[in-house]
């Protein structure tokens, strides 16, 4: 583990203005979104700063969904990838309005309960990729909690101390590397098989990763490759993303930008 | 990659879920598991307050969000996908 760059990736946030649907009167709440969490996670706390301020106000934290810029902000996605993902321009505020509407169909409205389930799923999957999830399965159901409370509570040396169980290699090679790929106005990510090294016994690198699940042949200097808000060299080897630039999940999340 | 395909997927229920008359479907590989949730919940007739989750390798669930074509590349065997199937959480 390269503590520096999971320390840096888990400290970075992104600068939030929120706001009520037809509520101009009332004032923006700022905020520093932590790029590794979930909407579900901080939206609790959000909330409940409007209705502090205002007892008139009536939120259901079960029925209020998110947007910005016209676009739905799914809650169960870390924060950092929908932000990447939406092409803000990093270091602007983000501008997130808090819907009261009705939802468009198919947007789920997720609570922190439903919410920590949905990251065990994912913290499963991603164990079973690298192998057959023998290490989650083998922990306490009281390490999964902990997991789940050092993301709600912000406590990267809690978190690391258990993370660092499903990132050990010193036995055994992952089978395979859990990374998703995103496009823009793609609906859906991209994920399959992928070997930490070739027949030939290299590492493979995050570049050849994308290439093959995209099915491109290379990828082009027009485009650029994003997580956690940093452009990531397309020859970063598979294996160190996997155990120094994953969120929470231990999924690596890239978003493929096409700069046009 | 992109090109859509058929994708052979085999549920098999768990705990008390209904059990479905037909359990082998051909899904287009770039349909969701949010949308397969809906369409088996309107075979089965599920009343609205009940849950459904769809399980893989009784492991772990997929997200709403995976593909047919992502749940084929990463987890098929024999070229189809099985899913379990249950109205209470099976696996964790």
């Amino acid at each position: 583990m390269d503590y520096e760059v999971c320390r840096k990736v888990w400290d970075s946030q992104i600068a939030a203005q929120i706001t009520i649907q037809n509520r101009d009167e009332i004032l923006p709440f700022y905020t520093m979104l932590p790029r590794f969490s979930y909407f579900s996670v901080v939206l609790q706390d959000i909330l409940q700063f409007f209705t502090s301020r205002d007892n008139e106000l009536n939120l259901d934290g079960e029925k209020i969904w998110l947007e910005s810029k016209g676009v739905p902000l799914k809650m169960y996605i870390p924060i950092g990838v929908i932000f990447d993902l939406n092409n803000e321009v990093e270091g602007d505020t983000w501008h997130i309005v808090i819907k009261t509407s009705n939802a468009p169909s198919g947007y789920r409205t997720i609570n922190r309960e439903t919410m920590e389930q949905i990251y065990l799923q994912n913290l499963k999957e991603a164990d079973f990729l690298k192998r057959k999830a023998e290490t989650i399965q083998n922990m306490q159901i009281d390490e999964h909690r902990m997991l789940w409370d050092s993301i709600c509570n912000n406590h990267f040396d809690d978190f690391w101390g258990i993370n660092k169980k499903l990132m050990d290699t010193s036995d055994k090679m992952f089978d395979s590397i859990p990374l998703r790929v995103y496009e823009r106005n793609r609906p859906a990510f991209k994920q399959t098989l992928l070997n930490p090294r070739n027949d030939s016994g290299e590492l493979v690198t995050v570049g050849h990763a994308i290439c093959q699940l995209l099915a491109i042949s290379e990828i082009l200097p027009t485009s650029t490759l994003i997580s956690h808000g940093i452009r990531i060299p397309a020859e970063t080897p598979l294996i160190y993303a996997a155990k120094n630039l994953t969120y929470p999940d231990n999924f690596v999340h890239i978003c493929v930008l096409k700069n046009d | 990659m992109s090109e859509v395909k058929k994708v052979q997927v085999h549920l098999q229920a768990v705990a008390n879920a209904p059990i479905l008359k037909h359990k082998t479907f051909n899904v287009d590989s770039n349909r969701d598991i949010a949308w397969f949730t809906l369409t088996i919940r309107k075979i089965m007739n599920l009343p609205a307050d009940q849950n459904l989750f769809f399980y893989i390798s009784q492991t772990f669930a997929p997200s709403p969000d995976h593909t047919f074509g992502v749940l084929r590349d990463c987890y098929a065997v024999k070229d189809c996908v099985n899913l379990q199937y249950s109205t209470t959480h099976a696996w964790g």
